[in-house]
């Protein structure tokens, strides 16, 4: 039996403003993967970000902070901001229906703790390439349930969404 | 990615001032998940690879990093000839340092021992702190784990965590 156990696998196959992964952090585990596939969306360059979840629901007050170096064919970028209100491209950028994909790590989410984020991505927006390094995380302490992945504008219109946990023996 | 396959862990209890791991012993290519590594004052952390158990002190580390602070100037670092990995000074009083690193040819008695690493820690600004890297030991003779350690001498505080996977079928 493998060490990564698959915790949830969530398809999107419509229009939608917000796919909210639940009860998926647990006292269980403590360091999660997600993997994200097929992300197009309905719009032709659109942002795709990460808030999580806790026993209030969406967490979209201003307390989280993020670093991120694009790398595009035009160019790359550094770009960091704290007290934001999601972990903005935290899987990158994508182009309407010329997909992306990416990965992320979690930790620490269920304990009341700060909930760390280590992410890249890769896919295109515009006409051009772009990959993403990530990282960041939660500024309050607060147990996190699950996560919430949402574009910058319009719609996701198709993801295939899986979250792992890496168990400790 | 094939299955994981859980080698080994440490567990950091009563104070210790390294967390080590070994167990490699096959060409697979091996992946080491890091949580909570807390000094018990603001230290840097670092990092150095086993032979036979035995942490290796020579001055044979290459490392290249990108660091990404959240609120300060990225930053390209790299070193040559270092005795050990260092990477950021880590906050005391919060979470610390976590971080996942593949760990490949670490078997081979013919190459380097070589590894990736992503982190993301609170550093002692205090902020979130992480970025991308590699680093060589370059002798070329087989390794078998990896240590962590606190340049300045802290202690870890209890249940930070290291754990070793082997990917299988890779």
């Amino acid at each position: 039996m493998s060490n990564l156990i698959l915790l949830d696998s969530t398809d999107i196959s419509s229009n939608t403003s917000s796919i909210s992964v639940n009860n998926v952090f647990t006292t269980d585990h403590n360091f999660y993967k997600i993997v994200l596939t097929n992300v197009t969306a309905d719009t032709s360059t659109n942002d795709i970000n990460l808030r999580f979840i806790n026993s209030g629901g969406i967490i979209s007050d201003s307390s989280y902070d993020y670093a991120w170096l694009r790398m595009r064919t035009s160019g790359f970028n550094d770009i960091n901001a704290t007290n934001q209100t999601s972990l903005a491209n935290a899987f990158g950028q994508i182009n309407s229906n010329l997909g992306s994909g990416g990965l992320g790590y979690v930790v620490n989410p269920n304990i009341s703790s700060r909930t760390f984020f280590i992410g890249k991505a890769g896919g295109m927006s515009g006409t051009e390439t772009r990959s993403f390094k990530y990282i960041g995380g939660l500024s309050s302490d607060t147990a996190c349930t699950g996560f919430n992945v949402f574009p910058g504008s319009n719609n996701i219109a198709t993801a295939t969404i899986r979250t792992y946990a890496f168990k400790v023996n | 990615m094939g299955k994981l396959k859980q080698v080994s862990k440490a567990v950091a209890s009563s104070s210790p001032s390294t967390l080590k791991v070994t167990g490699i012993d096959s060409d697979s290519v091996y992946l080491l998940v890091v949580r909570n590594l807390i000094p018990s004052s603001d230290d840097t952390i670092a990092w150095r690879v086993t032979k036979g158990g035995t942490i290796q002190t020579d001055s044979e580390y290459d490392v290249t990093r990108e660091d990404m602070p959240t609120a300060a100037s990225f930053q390209s670092n790299s070193a040559a000839n270092q005795t050990s990995v260092t990477n950021a000074t880590i906050e005391s009083t919060r979470n610390g340092f976590q971080a996942i690193f593949h760990l490949y040819n670490f078997n081979s008695s013919s190459e380097f021992s070589m590894g990736t690493f992503e982190t993301t820690s609170i550093v002692s600004t205090p902020q979130f702190f992480g970025g991308n890297g590699g680093f060589n030991h370059t002798v070329a003779s087989a390794s078998d784990g990896i240590s962590f350690f606190f340049t300045g001498g802290a202690t870890f505080k209890d249940d930070g965590q290291i754990v070793l996977y082997k990917v299988e079928n890779s």
